[in-house]
């Protein structure tokens, strides 16, 4: 099964390139660029650049609770953005400059072992991983 | 007083403690950091929303219908002659669409496709 997946809208280039590989490869459900957060639909995942202005350790915390695996992307060097990650302890860490089919294949990683299991209890015991 | 201004109204919550990290050095730099950071909020804010625009304006109907596809989204697909074909998007191919409606699949070519609609509920 293909998890469904979120980006959060961004002026980065690694959000619109996240989004070709996602629609070429088909290998997530691509179902929202959410320029909101109310934007959001009930997704397995969402990936969100530290250079969203309304992106709060306290939002990433609430998707989380919710079952919501997120993806943080973060600038070369950007320290801050890795600190505010951290805190808000997602799921996986990419620098903007990865491929975007090896974030694809970290999204389908993270969310496929808890796709049969009930929603909201699937993400204790892990660790956040970064990828530079 | 603040030669600044106030800048103590925005949303600074993104930012590390709130926003209440201090500059190290001259206590002056606190304001200044504070007003720089909001300012780089607000330019963060119109590029996002430059994004959606050009996202926008790039988009085409076979992107509308890989969401729908994605989505499992039923439609109301018009096509040339009048006609309404429903279903659900099973597939998108380069030139093409597949509807399904209780198990019948339609390919339509999408230089055919007139109008989409959401089915009214």
């Amino acid at each position: 099964m293909r998890p469904s997946l979120a980006t959060v809208m961004s002026p980065r280039p690694w959000e619109a390139g996240l989004v070709q590989a996602a629609v070429d490869t088909g290998l997530v459900r691509l179902l929202a660029r959410c320029y909101n957060p109310v934007d959001l639909p009930i997704v397995d995942a969402v990936v969100a650049g530290s250079e969203v202005p309304w992106l709060t350790v306290d939002g990433i915390r609430r998707w989380r609770r919710a079952g919501i695996a997120v993806v943080g992307m973060f600038p070369l060097g950007d320290r801050p953005a890795i600190e505010m990650f951290c805190r808000a302890e997602v799921d996986q860490l990419f620098c903007d400059r990865a491929d975007p089919l090896v974030i694809l294949r970290a999204v389908r990683d993270l969310v496929s072992p808890r796709l049969p299991t009930e929603r909201g209890s699937l993400n204790r015991g892990r660790t956040a991983g970064t990828h530079r | 007083m603040d030669p600044l201004g106030d800048v103590s109204g925005g949303d600074v919550s993104g930012w590390p403690e709130g926003g209440r990290d201090r500059l190290h050095g001259h206590p002056d730099l606190d304001a200044l950091g504070r007003r720089l950071r909001l300012e780089m909020d607000e330019t963060l804010r119109a590029e996002q929303y430059a994004a959606r625009v050009s996202a926008q304006r790039r988009s085409t109907i076979r992107d509308r219908f890989l969401l729908a596809e994605d989505r499992a989204e039923s439609l109301n697909v018009e096509v040339v002659d009048g006609s309404d074909i429903h279903g659900t998007i099973a597939a998108v191919g380069a030139d093409h669409i597949v509807v399904v409606h209780h198990g019948r699949h339609c390919w339509v070519a999408l230089q055919h496709v007139v109008a989409v609609r959401r089915p009214t509920p």
